[in-house]
């Protein structure tokens, strides 16, 4: 070949997504490579911004709290959480005993069947159809749990400004914790297949690698901060009733997509034994206490929610409807250290990359 | 603030911010959002940095046509808290880095957050989604507002 005719070596730009087999919500990247190996990736979202911020100009301060429940549909009862815990904030509320309990109640299900889903989509990814399937069968029986004592298997909306407006009686959720034993059982069995099986290892283990110090610097946070072995989890500022519970924080130290599965498996086996002591330990008493001020003045909240911390910001200007919400959601902080994470990884390592953040572009975009 | 919060709020001027973020991350401090505000008389912007489970915030109030320098330079995070604050506020940020010139969001609605008043001119408001193509033009009654609010400021 000529030199006139020879091909110029260099980098090659490709699209990746928006609409890709392994990811249930529209993101993009631009991503340049040289040959293989990914030296730069440009994210572009935006394609299901919703301005559910900005509807909070339009609502009743306390009809918004559903409002806030539908940023996501896999946290939402935590997004509504939020949302009540920096108004109370504003307004200097302290909500009763019996709901703190209770939303702590809801807060590790929600964690439990967040993971699970994952689990399965991370698995559906890999072509380990069995393992999908098994996993979210698995979580049917929180789901089932979620609507006998929330109302709701998806939106939950059973959290007010001021307490919780449902009270499973004490019976019921004792019940439910019994229930939930089967899928205590159900995922020490799958976590051992998922951990133990070479193909599902080959595709995770040392890949998309985020050193400790880079993870922290860069602002990630949930599993994707602790499988880089920073101990870092919000429920350590105590809110709600955590500051009565004892759990463990889970670390991993490899900081590859292979430990944030690990930290993501074994916070299920955590959040399903705090379900449990909750069920066992919950005072009595009201759930919830009339919230009848008009809000003035700002609020903030944090929240451990299943992929990490958000933070809850709210105004008010001395009118029902608030001057502005705002919540930094953890995808949205996790995606510069995924970006990160990408840089030196083959291109067929990429969907695994993403996945293992466990992105959500609903809570992205709000 | 509730008690479990830790948590302080700093005002700054414009000019005295990278040092004050300098400062910050000399100490240790890594970034954990950027949270923009816009009203008639302006934009406020607030930074929020986090050790261990404190936090602090440095509050900058802006002009209605005010630039607030970019911090990338001393956090990189910043990077995607800066262009969305622009895409949705159309808040004037120097030297984003990297910036990405409106595709991080990339809506078909020029910084459809702002509330801006630029005297003269009007505040464009929400327009439905099936609303007569005319109206996004028309919308308003203090006089013509260009789409993206402070475009048609006399």
């Amino acid at each position: 070949m000529s030199e006139a005719t020879r091909p110029v070596r260099g980098p090659t730009t490709i699209p990746f997504g928006p609409q890709h087999p392994v990811l249930p919500e529209p993101l993009h990247f631009d991503l340049t490579l040289e040959d293989e190996r990914i030296v730069d990736a440009v994210p572009q979202i935006g394609y299901i911004h919703r301005g559910l911020e900005m509807l909070v100009e339009k609502r009743d301060y306390l009809d918004y709290t559903r409002v806030a429940e539908r940023v996501c549909g896999i946290c939402s009862f935590m997004h509504g959480m939020g949302y009540s815990m920096a108004v109370e904030d504003m307004l200097g509320i302290e909500v009763p005993d019996r709901a703190r309990w209770l939303r702590t109640f809801w807060c590790e299900l929600e964690r439990a069947h967040s993971h699970l889903m994952w689990l399965g989509l991370a698995a559906d990814a890999f072509g380990f159809e069995n393992l999908f399937m098994a996993t979210w069968r698995a979580r049917e029986i929180i789901l089932d749990v979620a609507e006998e004592t929330a109302g709701g298997r998806v939106i939950y909306g059973s959290c007010n400004v001021g307490g919780v407006n449902r009270d499973p009686d004490d019976e019921t959720l004792k019940r439910c914790a019994k229930e939930l034993e089967k899928v205590r059982a159900e995922v020490a069995r799958l976590a051992e297949v998922f951990v133990g099986e070479p193909t599902v290892r080959h595709r995770l283990e040392g890949v998309g690698i985020l050193g400790k110090d880079k993870a922290y610097a860069l602002g990630a946070v949930g599993p994707m901060l602790r499988a880089s072995g920073v101990d870092y989890d919000m429920r350590r500022t105590g809110y709600a009733a955590y500051s009565e519970l004892s759990f463990s924080t889970v670390v991993e130290t490899a900081g590859d997509c292979m430990a944030r599965a690990k930290v993501r498996i074994r916070e299920i086996e955590e959040s399903l034994r705090l379900v449990a002591e909750v069920a066992t330990r919950i005072p009595g008493g009201p759930v919830a206490i009339p919230v009848k001020a008009v809000p003035n003045g700002e609020g903030w909240a944090r929240v451990e929610q299943p992929r990490g911390e958000a933070l809850y910001f709210v105004r008010a200007a001395g009118k029902r409807n608030l001057e502005r919400f705002r919540v930094r959601t953890p995808t949205f902080a996790n995606i510069p250290a995924m970006v990160e994470a990408m840089h030196g990884a083959e291109l067929a390592d990429v969907p695994t990359i993403i996945l293992t953040i466990d992105p959500c572009i609903s809570c992205t975009e709000r | 603030m509730s008690a479990n919060l830790m948590h302080d709020i700093e005002e700054v001027a414009t000019d005295g911010l990278l040092k004050a973020v300098d400062s910050l991350l000399l100490d240790g401090w890594r970034l954990i959002q950027i949270l923009a505000l816009s009203s008639e008389s302006g934009n406020e912007i607030n930074y929020s940095f986090g050790g261990g489970y404190a936090m602090k915030t440095l509050r900058v109030k802006l002009g209605p046509k005010d630039p607030v320098p970019s911090i990338t330079s001393y956090y990189a995070a910043a990077a995607f808290y800066e262009n969305e604050m622009r895409d949705l506020f159309g808040i004037r940020i120097e030297r984003i880095h990297p910036d990405w010139h409106g595709d991080l969001l990339g809506g078909a609605k020029p910084k459809p957050f702002s509330r801006v008043r630029i005297a003269g001119t009007s505040v464009e408001r929400p327009v439905p989604l099936n609303a007569p193509a005319t109206s996004v033009s028309q919308s308003g009654s203090e006089g013509a507002a260009a789409p993206g609010g402070e475009g048609g400021s006399k």
